[in-house]
């Protein structure tokens, strides 16, 4: 029987509050104390908000992040910080990673830095993991060398590091975020160098890995996304066709079945039919319930009324199914 | 009205911390207050004493600001804002949107049709409001007359007036109309055809019943440079052409100089398309952001503007404002880093006739100091440069 677990992966929506304080401390009206102790405050609230929706992997929100690559850039001497680059097809921006350098993670800066965002507890249960995959990291650096060489690169020397980090404070599953790989055109080598890469992170790692495409067709990569070396691929269903998923899949699946780029609620009921639908078609070993995009582009009262659906969803689904 | 190598800014100045707090109703501090003196005798702000005197006598009483003087301290911004370009040498001036929440929500919030949602993050630590469409919009009332109003009678220099793209509201809102909803179960093809539908149908309206009459509200007062902002237009690249047509829609036989400002894109992506936007006279676009810092003229020597080629080969010639100030970083660019940057435009642009030279976006994340001190840098790059033209 396929297990049925729910996740909110990415970064989540910082509080009214802590918009209000990261403001005002930047313009120097407010200490970064009072940025800390809202943003603990904001991390307890989600941490609560996802044991009372039911999910199955506790994330920390990412609250301190500036983007995705920015934990790792401030940890990697041979990584700085580029021009202000669109993220995808949003109104999000992010720093382009620059490989200037040596890319070797300083694993300490790296922990600390997680330690920030875990907090004192960490997230308590299943924990969640989060980091760039590799061909997306690959394809939005600036590289020092080609862009499929920098693939077992990024693996070897930051984000499987990265990843033991991320293990060894907690993490039972670790999504890495691939939205390049369903937006941009993969050639054949990519395929191979990015298998070899996500071997170079997941080998003997310990914990459960997620590779995630998102904001764009996973349909029509069904057959590759299907053989890559991890528990479980996700794709969008806000730009993926349900019906091209049909099986096999020797991997587990990650439905995105929430719109994390609109603010309209999607019903339980509506994601327990899609699941159903999945389940049917494509009988994945674990069919994990999740957001397409992150869920950060929303205002975080939306957000959150998205977290209690998708708990509830899964609640719903695991009834009907009696697991 | 766009002579060669003309001085202008884009939009946004950061508002001084003491039109940030009368705004919110509360009584200024002594550093305010000393910033509003020094910052008035700097710029050469006539009679700034007596803004200093209403921020010192509510300082003392201590009491919150009326409504009355929460206005006239926002109209002493505005003056301070025209003559912090003016007197940093600028040809054609603006406020900096003193007057103004800021650009997308000042807009949301005089049209009907817009509920707002809460704060989202746009990068780093800058958010904005975003509001959802919920049903026809339209234009409560005019919403930049009273600014116009008032910089026409302070300014001493040509004022623009920038206003926000029919496209760019559209792109910073969600859109909760019934005819966005989508079910995920639906076939892909269908769902695509149908938001297309709905998307074009929300730019549309909004450029025919909410920019378009707040631009002929403008034009009877006088208005005849206006710059339609247009920050999101390469987010989905192929609306690009539905960004066109809801540009044209909005200024299909107005008389003035209507220009569009482009930033932070992959400007490749708006090309040929672009090219059918007609009724846009000047793009003002940002290049700084990704050139480097060396001296140098050429595509090697500056690898941020090689898309410029395509702005100059646009069908119906239009200008370039050439974007030469990185507005993220504190780097403050010599005149000689500007003069490279428009001599290398001049360059491939064949002569400078049909160049304007600006900053890569409006100045607000910046400090006043560092916002000052780039743009005076970037007035004297242009006399470099004409000095190196011979002009």
């Amino acid at each position: 029987m396929t297990e049925i677990a729910c996740y909110v992966h990415g970064s989540f929506p910082r509080s009214e509050e802590l918009v209000a304080a990261t403001r005002d401390a930047d313009r120097g009206r407010r200490p970064a104390s009072a940025v800390a102790a809202q943003r603990d405050l904001d991390r307890a609230g989600f941490l609560a908000l996802q044991a009372e929706a039911g999910l199955d992997y506790q994330s920390s929100g990412w609250l301190s992040w500036a983007d995705l690559f920015r934990p790792l850039i401030e940890a990697c001497p041979g990584l700085a910080t580029g021009p202000l680059t669109r993220w995808f097809d949003t109104n999000t921006f992010f720093r382009a990673p620059i490989a200037a350098g040596p890319l070797e993670l300083d694993r300490a800066a790296f922990a600390a830095r997680l330690a920030g965002d875990l907090g004192p507890a960490g997230t308590g249960g299943n924990q969640l993991g989060l980091l760039p995959g590799p061909y997306t990291f690959s394809r939005l650096a600036e590289p020092d060398t080609d862009r499929d060489a920098l693939m077992p690169r990024l693996a070897r020397e930051l984000l499987r590091p990265a990843a033991e980090e991320l293990r060894d404070a907690g993490a039972t599953l670790l999504h890495l975020q691939e939205p390049a790989l369903v937006t941009r055109p993969v050639g054949m080598d990519s395929w191979r160098h990015l298998d070899a890469a996500l071997r170079l992170i997941t080998d003997d790692l310990g914990v459960r890995v997620v590779v995630h495409g998102y904001y764009g067709d996973a349909g029509p990569l069904v057959t590759r996304l299907r053989e890559l070396p991890v528990d479980a691929v996700g794709v969008d269903l806000t730009e993926t066709d349900v019906d091209s998923l049909r099986g096999p899949w020797p991997v587990g699946l990650l439905a995105g079945c929430l719109d994390g780029r609109s603010s309209r609620l999607e019903s339980a009921a509506a994601t327990v039919a899609l699941a159903r639908r999945i389940l049917e078609i494509a009988q994945p070993p674990v069919l994990f319930l999740s957001s397409g995009g992150d869920l950060e582009l929303l205002p975080r009262t939306v957000a959150e009324q998205k977290v209690r659906v998708l708990g509830a969803a899964a609640r719903q689904l695991r009834e009907e199914l009696g697991c | 009205m766009l002579t060669p190598l003309l001085t202008h800014e884009i939009g946004s100045l950061a508002k001084p911390g003491w039109r940030v707090k009368a705004a919110a109703g509360r009584p200024c501090d002594e550093a305010d207050i000393q910033a509003a003196a020094s910052w008035g005798e700097r710029l050469g702000v006539s009679d700034y004493h007596e803004l200093v005197e209403l921020l010192r006598r509510t300082e003392r009483s201590g009491d919150p600001l009326t409504a009355a003087e929460r206005a006239e301290v926002r109209n002493w911004s505005s003056r301070y804002g025209l003559r912090f370009f003016s007197s940093a040498g600028l040809d054609v001036i603006y406020d900096g949107e003193q007057q103004r929440s800021e650009m997308y929500a000042w807009a949301a919030a005089h049209a009907t049709g817009f509920e707002f949602r809460g704060s989202v993050r746009s990068f780093d630590n800058k958010y904005y409001s975003k509001a959802a469409v919920t049903g026809p919009v339209g234009l409560r009332a005019p919403f930049h007359n009273d600014e116009y109003r008032l910089l026409r009678r302070v300014a001493d220099k040509p004022v623009k007036v920038p206003v926000t793209g029919p496209y760019t509201l559209a792109a910073w809102s969600f859109d909760e109309r019934p005819a966005a909803a989508v079910d995920l179960g639906e076939p892909l093809a269908g769902r695509r055809a149908r938001s297309r539908e709905a998307r074009r149908e929300l730019v549309l309206d909004i450029a025919v019943n909410l920019v378009r009459p707040n631009l002929e509200a403008l034009l009877g007062l006088g208005a005849r440079l206006i710059q339609i902002d247009e920050p999101a237009g390469s987010t989905v690249p192929a609306e690009i052409a539905l960004m066109a047509e809801a540009f044209d829609a909005c200024v299909h036989g107005l008389d003035a100089t209507f220009t569009t400002h482009l930033c932070f894109s992959d400007y490749d992506l708006f090309f040929p398309t672009i090219g059918r936007m007609t009724g846009c006279r000047q793009y003002t676009v940002g290049f700084a952001n990704y050139d480097s810092t060396e001296l140098g003229v050429g595509d090697a020597a500056r690898p941020g503007y090689r898309i410029i080629k395509r702005f100059r080969d646009l069908p119906a010639a239009p200008h370039l404002g050439l974007g030469v100030l990185d507005i993220h970083r504190d780097f403050i660019e010599p005149p000689e880093l500007v003069r490279d940057r428009i001599l290398h435009a001049v360059e491939v642009f064949g002569g400078p006739e049909r160049l304007q030279v600006v900053p890569d976006c409006g100045l607000r994340t910046r400090t006043w100091e560092v916002a000052y001190q780039k743009l005076v840098n970037m007035v004297a790059g242009v006399e470099l440069a004409k000095d190196a033209l011979g002009a």
